[in-house]
């Protein structure tokens, strides 16, 4: 009896300290537009899209934007968003958004952007369109 | 007056009436039997009464109700207005509500000796859901009636989604029957036919769930083209966690069944499973996660009542565990490793393991959140995680269909494993003769190839006379397909990008593709692009979906998938780019342009614009001089019929059938005219696609083995009816 409650509770902290150790390593912090320059590791941060500023490179897929800060508007403070991938549909009617990626070489180099649309559409299980 | 909010009022009144009244059963008063059953009948015909009468306000398109207004409208097909029904927060509530009182029924009739305890617990759960549907009613009012719908969001205008939010929502429902029956028998202190109760509800819980997801997946897949099937986001992950843990649970019943081994584990769970559930809603449909997910969430108000309940209830049950304990025991069980106690007890860990992870993970903008700066974790870490879980999976599968109660010795286990070890051998040779090189993946494919082959040979001995004592077989077969599947077609699944001008060749994967055009224009709805594949021999027309929607306020986009046995090819497209802008010569009357050898003078518009009946015309009279001085008027015109546009080139020059002047756009603000002269002008195309064709093997195997992991279920719960628990 004793042998197995051991055995068991090995597995159960091994278990359980890899999980916490890889889910810590692998949060994604969402950080305020001020604090992305000095982040470690991948953040997430969401800003207003400057819409004269985007700019789609077809060939490459690069889509290149700045975003403004929402929390402080009159901060003049923005950040380069680089992303690489399928622009998410409604990237065209978002107003804000939220990237998430690495800040490298002053800008954030964005694998995923989440759309917020101003539409008031109220989601339902598994309905809205992935980014 | 509102009688569908008229008919949640009496719902409510009947199921605190039958609650009430089970609850005076309970402390022994009898004669409130029949109260409690009848106006649990009530209930469950109030509930379906106000169901069906919204699902006639959304027949007959009755746009007096708020609800109705925001999901439907009267342009959608009939299948799609019953799918408005489930197509937000509240008609969910209701769909929810109305399976609940149809299962109710099961806890009456088959509930043994627990169904006036569960039927108090049920009471209670029916309450809040009465609750619930007053605080967010579908039978809103608008202020001012409408005369049409917003119209269902055009993704949900699919097949798939008439039927799985049903399906899903099954699986949500009869979650509660196992809770119930658990803390009714922890309150009675009672077990002996509680395993005899809850088994069905729980493979009910499990097959729905499973179903459910699978067609969420096959959703995604095919309407929203960035190609996968799971994203692990919090709403997909609020359904997985559950129906791991149903998993678990089935194979903790088969572990008690004999001798009352693991009780205690089996009552948690079933508990769990529920408190999961609902966790899982308040997750999706609080807007907690609004940030971390791709999917919206709106708060309509409903957090408090529903944190409440939540809370609630996770304290009774846990309290009511807790009470009983120590009073439970258990047999001791035989550990040795080639017993089925073995196998089926690592099982159950790995499921849970999978399931807390995940769980874990889903809340971690939560867990964060409340110690500091909040953040979502990475979705790659639920892959990374859940892979050498899946290899683990793998060997238990494989001992699944060999090991028995009585541990064997080795010997005779390891001998009825060489056949499927053999084969599992050939499986993964084949699939490093593929290019599968990593050892981490040659040996998931190993483990999961030898639970295919152990549980395929297992079957083969069932058939054919006993098929219905092989569900196991066939959903661990299931299981071990999708598993190859879900490695196949995320790790080895390619992509090209495609840059195609219209009328033009591009291509990929060895494939000519021509861009030839679209079915209408880019703002009509379903509107299809044309292309032409040309593959090996094989040629078929492909017709991927791009257009704008202004009930989303987007560009929507379906991709075209070509099934083939071993791979999918899957074209979505990204982006049409309209290059009209820059082709041509803009002229405004009185100027003139030289194009090439020639000079081109616009005069005046064609005065005989607006006649010829129904058909609208606009002409331009233009002159044209050639290099040897010789002049001609010409008039090259536009012309619309029924909304069709047509142009009506002209020759540049008499009989010169190289160079047609084509008048492509007439600008009214300014009076100007674009104009192209084949030949002369810059010859770009009208516009350009720009799509990503992507290869992704294995998806049959993928959905071959979910469909045969749930048909395995089925074949469990049809074979329930010889379950009995002896000792």
């Amino acid at each position: 009896m004793k042998a197995k409650l051991i055995i068991g509770l090995i597995i159960i902290v091994g278990f359980g300290g890899w999980v916490l150790y890889s889910l810590m390593g692998t949060t994604i912090r969402y950080v305020s537009l001020s604090d992305v320059t000095t982040a470690d590791g991948a953040v997430q941060v969401m800003g207003k899209i400057d819409k004269d500023s985007v700019d789609y490179d077809v060939e490459h897929s690069h889509l290149t934007f700045y975003i403004t800060d929402l929390e402080e508007p009159d901060s003049n403070r923005r950040l380069k968003i680089v992303y690489s991938g399928v622009v998410p549909g409604n990237f065209d009617q978002a107003t804000s958004i939220v990237a998430k990626g690495l800040y490298h070489e002053g800008a954030l180099q964005a694998d995923q952007l989440l759309v917020k649309c101003p539409s008031k559409y109220q989601g339902f299980q598994g309905t809205d369109q992935e980014a | 007056m509102n009688i569908g909010a008229l008919l949640i009022v009496l719902a409510l009144a009947a199921t605190a009436t039958s609650t009430v009244s089970y609850f005076m059963v309970t402390r022994g008063y009898q004669r409130f039997a029949s109260l409690a059953r009848v106006s649990y009948y009530y209930f469950t015909v109030l509930t379906l009464g106000a169901a069906f009468l919204l699902l006639y306000y959304f027949l007959v398109g009755d746009y007096s109700y708020k609800y109705v207004f925001e999901y439907s409208s009267s342009q959608l097909p009939f299948f799609f207005m019953i799918a408005a029904f489930w197509g937000g927060q509240q008609g969910t509530y209701l769909l929810w509500m109305s399976l609940l009182s149809i299962l109710g029924f099961y806890l009456i009739f088959r509930g043994k000796e627990y169904t006036n305890y569960a039927m108090v617990f049920y009471g209670l759960i029916n309450l809040f859901f009465c609750t619930m549907l007053i605080i967010l009613s579908p039978f809103e009012k608008l202020p001012v009636p409408q005369a049409d719908g917003a119209g269902l969001n055009p993704l949900l205008i699919d097949y798939w989604m008439v039927i799985h939010p049903p399906v899903m929502f099954i699986g949500y429902a009869s979650a509660a029957l196992p809770f119930v029956i658990a803390l009714a028998a922890l309150f009675t202190n009672r077990y002996k036919n509680w395993l005899t109760v809850v088994f069905t509800p729980v493979i009910i819980v499990a097959t729905a769930l499973a179903a459910g997801n699978i067609m969420g997946g096959f959703w995604a897949y095919k309407t929203l083209g960035w190609g996968g099937y799971w994203a692990w986001d919090p709403v997909e992950n609020s359904s997985l966690v559950p129906w791991l843990i149903s998993l678990a649970l089935i194979h903790g019943i088969i572990m008690e069944r004999p001798n009352g081994a693991m009780r205690k584990t089996n009552l948690f769970l079933s508990i769990s499973v529920f408190l999961l559930v609902i966790y899982g809603t308040f997750l999706t449909r609080s807007g907690v996660l609004a940030d971390f997910s791709v999917h919206s969430f709106v708060d309509l108000g409903q957090n408090g009542f529903l944190i409440s309940f939540m809370i609630g209830t996770a304290i009774l049950a846990l309290l009511l565990f807790f009470a009983r304990f120590t009073s439970i025991k258990g047999p001791s069980i035989d550990m040795s490793v080639t017993s089925k106690q073995f196998t089926l007890i690592f099982s159950i860990w790995a499921l849970c393991l999978i399931a807390v992870f995940v769980l874990a993970g889903t809340s971690w903008p939560l867990i964060t959140g409340f110690f500091g700066q909040a953040g979502a974790v990475d979705t790659e870490v639920y892959t990374r995680i859940s892979f050498p879980l899946a290899i683990l999976m793998g060997v238990f599968m494989s001992f699944a269909p060999i090991v028995t109660w009585k541990s064997g010795s080795a010997s005779t286990v390891f001998k009825k494993l060489l056949l499927p070890a053999i084969l599992a051998v050939v499986i993964t040779g084949i699939s490093f003769f593929f290019g599968v090189t990593s050892p981490s993946y040659l040996a998931y494919i190993f483990t999961v190839s030898l639970a295919l082959a152990a549980n395929l040979i297992s079957l083969v001995k069932f058939l054919p006379g006993n098929m219905m004592k092989a569900g196991a077989q066939l959903a661990h077969f299931g299981f071990a397909l999708m598993l190859l599947g879900i490695l196949g077609s995320s790790a080895y699944a390619t992509h090209e990008k495609v840059v195609i001008n219209r009328d033009d060749t591009g291509n990929a994967f060895g494939m000519q593709l021509t861009y030839q055009g679209m079915a209408n224009e880019l703002t009509t709805p379903d509107n299809e692009l044309l292309l032409a594949v040309q593959d090996g021999g094989a040629s078929y027309e492909a017709r991927p979906k791009l257009y704008w929607s202004s009930r989303m306020g987007g560009m929507m986009k379906k991709p075209f998938i070509r099934r083939h046995l071993f791979y999918d090819m899957y074209f979505s497209p990204e982006q049409i780019q309209d290059l009209s802008e820059d082709r041509g010569v803009t002229l405004k009357r009185d100027q003139s342009v030289q194009l090439g050898d020639y000079f081109l003078y616009f005069k005046e518009f064609d005065a005989q614009a607006h006649s010829e009946g129904a058909a609208m015309r606009f002409g331009a009279i233009l002159e044209v001089q050639d290099a040897e001085g010789n002049k001609e008027q010409i008039t090259p015109a536009i012309s619309f019929e029924q909304g069709v546009m047509h142009h009506e080139d002209a020759s540049l020059m008499a009989g010169d059938a190289d160079h047609q002047v084509r008048l492509e756009t007439i600008n009214a603000d300014d009076g100007s005219i674009k104009l192209t002269v084949s030949g002369l002008t810059a010859d770009l195309p009208q516009d350009r696609l720009i799509m990503e064709v992507s290869k992704k093997p294995t998806m049959n195997f993928l959905w071959a083995g979910t469909i045969l992991l749930v048909l395995g279920c089925l074949v469990v719960l049809k074979h329930r009816w010889n379950f009995r628990v002896s000792g």
